[in-house]
């Protein structure tokens, strides 16, 4: 099967319900993302005004199949977009925590010796910490969150993705941002 | 499914979010119901919420993408081999490059590490370290090192001298270069290729990306050798805009960076060294146009110009280069490689050729420094301003024209010793003293248009005429005609050849290329040198005089004058300097005495052009002495004595507009008679009498904050400017347009700062506060102190000094 069907028809399956889907879907964005990060990187795309979306929207049109895809997809899609740059920025701040800590220094993996700086790190340790919690409480702002600070989506962006209205997402997320900083302080 | 506590606290927040601040303590207490674990959730949640900060603002996206472009299955640790990595510096389409230190040596070094891609095939590992052998033993100051080229594991990596600096990439988006530092980097990155193709190694991709420049100035080309390592692993990649690079490495594969890629290259043939002295002119092409020759949006496109177009001709800023510049660009973009310049042995020496020939015409050209009062009615400006206590100094800048002016000098000086640098006929005799006569009063549209009259003669004793000319083109706004001049130049070089310049001669014109390029104190000490070897030489003592004006040594100046008074009473302009000194010396018996002296005998001579100046000149110091209606006078009579010239006749109407700025009605007539009168005349020397007088007039406006009739002016002048191309003319507006958003209290249009301060001082970029530290001094103190300062705060950083400090 093509790349973009497959794709599509794991997105509707995971959207229809069935977990096992996800599973073989990361993977397959995981490695679009990054050869469009790598692309971006070198066309110094990535700079601060970066238009974010624009990066995962690409992947997302290479991957899927417009003709056959629904808006759920594209939410979804977003969704494990936002999912795959957290857990890989997770990684690299434990990484650089276990080199601030002496332990397995010389393992450590090269690009994160730039790409997350040591107070980010313990920053984003302690921030996916209080959002495993939120989510326990609140699964929709965890969500947002995710969304936002990880995929980089705007406000009406992640009203978009989860077809809810944005003035409802912009409560939401204010709400979350509050407690998250209560939790970090 | 959320806690209830949870549940109230988030509705509790919202409703609070909507009470008015000092109402809501008391709206919780009761919301709350009494529950206080509720209450202070709700609390700290709005404590948290008001809390001023950024948390959360910027998505961290763009690092996640960072660490995933970072992140390879089997990335090296945080060392490799004896090498300890500091920082990655960069990614490309050939790997990552680290910043690592290399303990054994003690010394940093730039650390390429090949990908897996490439280091899967042993072929091309092969071909690669073949290569990038031969480079490492090129040793050239100009060339980027390589010291080593290893394996650690499975990891292939290069380390190689790390250069601190800025690309030239980075260097050309900030704007084209000049012409002197395009040559000298050019020049340099030739070097480079020389000594390489001497040891057989061919770069195959020179772009500005692998063009480093120091803060030194030093100029290394990076990745000799590396070339070979690229290939293309996606089709999709020709229709995408990105110049990854890409190289030759199999027949009939294209690669490398579209816009610099010889034709040969882009064929997919074989290349040698002449492809790299392609891709050089390309690079220089760039760097003077600010545009490769061949831009296209697309891979695809950028291929198909290159086979098929000619390069867009040189455009607009290269119309004045040097002849031999564009033979060379012709000859390195020559896209049959046979046509080509065949060595960079033989381009560097074209490069040395051409920045030896055009060294005089670098010099920089202050936009302050200069004829203190060339332009039209500047001075009554100048006058009003003094009167009101406060200077500002309007800029009198001639640059461009200067520099062009400098190449036409240059070259005559260079390859001609004529038997008399001066004409040599009586009636361009005559000519050339009535031009020399204008230039003392400043007049040079007379003056060029008495030197344009014999500088048709294409006899040797036109050298002075020629030089004069140059000196007077660089006064006005005029770069095409000096180009012109400097056509004529080349032409009567050759029949020059045969004489032998006199050695006062040779003083004189070596004398005037100083000042045209802007060395007043070497003119001066010429003018010196020419005035003790013949004391009685009434006018080298006027141009010892105005070299002493330029730099402001107005007693000296004023010195000189009487001297050449002295040494020929009939010299209208003498006494007309002397004036005009005393005048700024606001010593007004000793002014007064000498313009009525110089009015004498300019109407003896019947030399209207004198008259009229002389009348503007008196005009403005009455101004400034306070007597309007003296001041009028003056102006009128003027008026009244030049109305069949409407050159004068223009400049004292804006003068008239000025001096009743304050009665509309009046200023207005004035100034639409000047308008009229410019309209009359030939267009562009019109448009530049225009440009003047409405910068002037806004010049007013701006010192009374009457801003929205000094933004008209402006504008107004602005788009004449820019219309008729003129560089001078453009930097005056510029400039009162930026003084006129600081009055408004608006961000100075920084790009529009930054090309003028670009003509100013060339070769850096100007952070803000250097732009305001720049408009602050120079508003309140003179020129000199003002150019200090800026270049002071420069060299420390920027550093913001009050004026008066």
């Amino acid at each position: 099967m093509p790349q973009n069907l497959e794709i599509t028809e794991l997105l509707r399956r995971w959207a229809a319900g069935e977990k096992a889907a996800l599973d073989e879907l990361v993977p397959l964005v995981e490695r679009e993302l990054r050869k469009i990060a790598r692309r971006a990187l070198r066309e110094e795309r990535l700079g601060p005004t970066l238009q974010t979306t624009e990066l995962v929207n690409e992947a997302y049109l290479r991957l899927v199949d417009q003709t056959r895809s629904q808006w759920q997809n594209r939410a979804h899609f977003f969704a494990i977009a936002a999912q795959i740059v957290r857990r890989v920025l997770l990684d690299h701040a434990r990484n650089r925590n276990r080199a601030k800590r002496g332990a397995g220094a010389n393992h450590l993996s090269l690009s994160s010796v730039t790409v997350v700086s040591p107070q980010k790190s313990q920053e984003l340790i302690a921030l996916d910490e209080a959002l495993i919690r939120l989510a326990e409480v609140d699964p929709l702002k965890s969500q947002i969150v995710e969304l936002r600070y990880f995929g980089g989506l705007s406000l009406e962006e992640t009203a978009e993705v989860l077809n809810v209205a944005p003035v409802t997402i912009s409560r939401h997320w204010h709400l979350a941002k509050a407690w998250l900083k209560h939790e970090l302080g | 499914m959320k806690s209830e506590l949870w549940q109230r606290a988030e509705t509790l927040f919202h409703q609070a979010l909507e009470t008015n601040d000092d109402e809501r303590e008391a709206w919780l207490q009761i919301a709350s119901q009494g529950d206080s674990e509720l209450l202070r959730e709700v609390e700290v949640l709005l404590r948290s919420y008001r809390a001023p900060d950024s948390f959360m603002e910027e998505s961290v996206f763009s690092e996640g993408l960072q660490a995933l472009a970072a992140d390879d299955a089997d990335a090296p640790s945080g060392k490799l081999g004896r090498y300890e990595i500091i920082k990655r510096i960069g990614i490309g389409g050939m790997g990552e490059v680290f910043l690592a230190h290399d303990p054994e040596l003690n010394r940093q070094v730039a650390l390429k590490l090949l990908p897996a891609l490439v280091t899967d095939d042993p072929q091309r590992v092969r071909r690669f370290r073949q290569e990038a052998h031969a480079a490492s033993t090129i040793s050239h100051p100009n060339v980027a090192h390589i010291y080593e080229i290893g394996v650690e594991g499975n990891q292939h990596f290069t380390s190689m001298e790390y250069v601190e600096g800025r690309t030239l990439r980075e260097l050309l988006n900030q704007g084209p270069l000049t012409v002197h530092e395009s040559l000298k980097i050019a020049l340099e990155v030739g070097r480079a290729l020389e000594s390489a193709h001497a040891s057989g190694v061919i770069h195959r991709d020179i772009k500005p990306e692998n063009i480093m420049i120091r803060p030194d100035g030093y100029v290394k080309v990076l990745d000799f050798g590396l070339a070979k390592l690229h290939r293309m692993d996606d089709t999709d990649d020709l229709h995408s805009t990105q110049t990854t690079t890409l190289v030759l490495t199999e027949p009939g594969l294209i690669m490398g960076s579209p816009s610099y890629m010889s034709p040969e290259q882009a064929r997919g043939f074989d290349v040698d060294a002449r492809a790299d002295i392609w891709s050089l002119g390309v690079v220089l092409y760039e760097m003077l146009c600010g545009v490769t020759p061949f831009p296209a949006s697309t891979r695809i496109d950028a291929i198909a110009a290159l086979l098929r177009d000619e390069p867009t001709p040189i455009s607009v800023p290269l119309r004045h280069a040097h002849p031999s510049l564009r033979k060379l660009l012709k000859r390195m973009l020559a896209k049959d490689k046979d046509q080509r310049s065949r060595t960079s042995a033989e381009v560097v020496a074209d490069l040395q050729n051409l920045i030896r020939d055009m060294q005089v015409s670098i010099k920089r050209k202050s936009l302050f420094h200069g004829p203190r009062l060339a332009f039209l009615n500047h001075s009554v400006l100048e006058a009003y301003r003094s009167s009101e206590g406060t200077i500002i100094r309007t800029p009198l800048p001639f640059f461009i024209a200067t520099i062009i002016a400098g190449i036409a000098l240059t070259w005559a000086v260079k390859s001609f010793p004529p038997h008399s640098a001066l004409p040599s006929h009586p009636e361009s005799e005559q000519q050339y003293r009535r031009g020399v006569e204008a230039i003392f009063r400043d007049d040079f549209y007379s003056a060029a248009h008495h030197f344009n009259a014999v500088s048709g003669d294409l006899h040797a004793g036109s050298v002075m005429t020629h030089a004069r000319l140059a000196e007077v083109w660089a006064e006005l706004d005029y770069s095409d005609q000096a180009n012109y001049e400097l056509l004529t130049l080349t032409n009567i070089v050759p029949l020059a050849k045969s004489f032998n310049l006199p050695e006062v001669d040779a003083l004189y014109v070596d004398a005037v290329k100083a000042t045209v390029s802007g060395d007043y104190r070497d003119a001066m000490t010429l003018y010196r040198n020419i005035v003790q070897k013949d004391v009685t030489n009434a006018v080298a003592w006027m141009d010892l005089g105005r070299s002493y004006e330029r730099l402001r040594w107005w007693d000296y100046a004023a010195d000189s004058y009487r001297q050449a008074c002295a040494k020929d009473p009939s010299l209208a302009s003498a006494f007309f300097r002397l004036g005009v000194v005393e005048a700024a010396r606001k010593n007004e018996p000793e002014a007064n005495t000498a313009f009525e002296r110089a009015f004498q005998l300019y109407r003896v001579a019947n030399d209207e052009e004198g008259a009229l100046e002389l009348l503007n000149r008196r005009s403005v110091f009455a101004y400034q002495l306070g007597r309007k209606d003296e001041a009028h006078r003056f102006e009128e009579e003027a008026v009244r004595l030049g109305h069949f010239n409407a050159y004068q006749s223009v400049k004292h109407n804006f003068a008239l507009a000025a001096i009743f700025h304050k009665e509309v009605q009046v200023a207005k007539g004035f100034e639409s008679e000047a308008r009229k009168l410019a309209a009359s005349i030939s267009l562009r020397g019109a448009d530049q009498l225009l440009v003047n007088g409405l910068v002037e007039i806004a010049w007013l406006y701006i010192r009374e904050n009457d801003l929205i009739n000094a933004q008209q002016y402006v504008l107004e002048a602005l788009h004449i400017a820019q219309r008729s191309g003129l560089r001078i003319g453009r930097a005056k507006a510029l400039y009162a347009r930026a003084q006129l958003y600081l009055h408004k209290g608006l961000p100075v249009a920084d790009d529009e700062f930054k090309e003028m301060l670009r003509i100013e001082f060339p070769d850096r970029v100007f952070p803000k506060q250097v732009i305001a530290l720049w408009l602050t001094t120079i508003i309140d103190v003179d020129y000199e102190t003002a150019i200090n300062r800026f270049r002071e705060a420069r060299t420390n950083g920027i550093v913001i000094v009050s004026p008066d400090n």
